[in-house]
């Protein structure tokens, strides 16, 4: 197969060039051979195998991630007065959390994780009460084994009007 | 003859935390995945991937000291001709455009969005086993086709997932 681009030089004279498109074979074919093709749709009891193996690995991140989240609030208060290392500790583990948490079933968790990371990725300084909230929401949110997702929700949107409030002022000032 | 396509795969996974690791290790071996080989950041994935040549790439955006994208860069420099580019599908927290543009820009194959689920790794996994790989050979060019670098993203995708092909 081959097509013919008519791309055109600064002048305006003709540019063209020839260019063949080589098809290779997929992975599947190259392994398997030409008319095989793998299957599209996953096998529920594939779906559950792989479900039920979050789970049990789940158990074990929780105890990763309640430490983690452990280790937050003591750097706050450095963090918040402009010591990079502390701010530098605190972004690498709530990173994590964020990535981490929905995936091993603590989806909320992982949006507040979020929520705090987007506020440090725009921040230049850092507001305790902010950082203090997002953190108490983690550890609020990992105590309680049925979260309300309600809750979660309205908790999240408080946290982003706080956010958006603390960038007014900034604004402002 | 393997019985499926994933037992004659060998797939490297890289990420930074040893709990993605292991969680990508044992989702890969549920589907049946012959060969799971894994590293913890760019460097030491560059490394196996020497090694083992494996036939997927399933990695991580924010590791240290090299990360998803400069692995991605390196595993883009080394494609060849013969075997075209190899897949890489990034698995990343980063869901801002910024980010998918860039994995967009460093040649990764699909992205998708944390958190992961069994069925989105299934499915991407499935679209980059199946695929042809297109290469373009001109005079002055012969490589892969580059025409995916140019594409745009709107940032609208429903799903937790990008695909770049």
């Amino acid at each position: 197969m081959s097509e013919t681009f008519r791309p055109r030089n600064a002048d305006g004279t003709d540019k063209s060039v020839d260019a063949r498109f080589l098809r290779l074979p997929s992975i599947a074919e190259r392994k398997l051979g030409r008319d095989y093709s793998a299957p599209i749709r996953l096998d529920p009891r594939v779906l559950d195998q792989m479900q039920q193996t979050i789970r049990e690995l789940g158990s074990k991140y929780a105890e990763t991630l309640a430490a983690q989240v452990g280790l937050l609030p003591p750097l706050i208060q450095r963090a918040c007065a402009g010591i990079a290392e502390a701010r530098g500790q605190i972004y690498t583990i709530v990173h994590d959390v964020r990535g981490l948490a929905g995936t091993f079933g603590h989806p909320i968790v992982g949006s507040f994780a979020k929520s705090l990371c987007g506020y440090m990725e725009s921040s230049s300084g850092l507001d305790p009460t902010i950082m203090r909230f997002h953190i108490e929401a983690m550890r609020d949110a990992l105590e309680d084994p049925q979260p309300d997702a309600g809750l979660a929700r309205e908790t999240l949107r408080s946290l982003e009007l706080l956010i958006d409030a603390a960038g007014d002022e900034r604004s402002v000032g | 003859m393997a019985r499926s396509v994933f037992e004659a795969l060998t797939v490297l996974a890289v990420d930074d935390s040893k709990h993605m690791r292991l969680l990508l290790t044992e989702l890969l071996r549920v589907l049946g995945v012959g060969h799971v080989i894994v590293a913890g950041d760019g460097d030491e994935a560059w490394s196996q991937y020497l090694k083992h040549k494996p036939d997927v790439v399933i990695t991580d955006a924010a590791m240290a000291p090299i990360d998803g994208f400069t692995l991605a860069r390196r595993l883009r420099d080394a494609d060849s001709l013969a075997f075209g580019r190899i897949p890489i599908i990034m698995v990343s927290a980063h869901s801002e455009l910024s980010a998918v543009e860039k994995a967009r820009d460093v040649g990764i194959t699909e992205f998708i969005c944390k958190p992961l689920s069994p069925r989105l790794l299934y499915e991407r996994l499935i679209a980059v086993v199946n695929r042809p790989r297109e290469l373009v050979e001109s005079a002055a060019f012969k490589g892969r086709d580059r025409r995916s670098e140019g594409m745009t993203f709107d940032g609208a995708a429903t799903s937790n997932a990008v695909s770049f092909l």
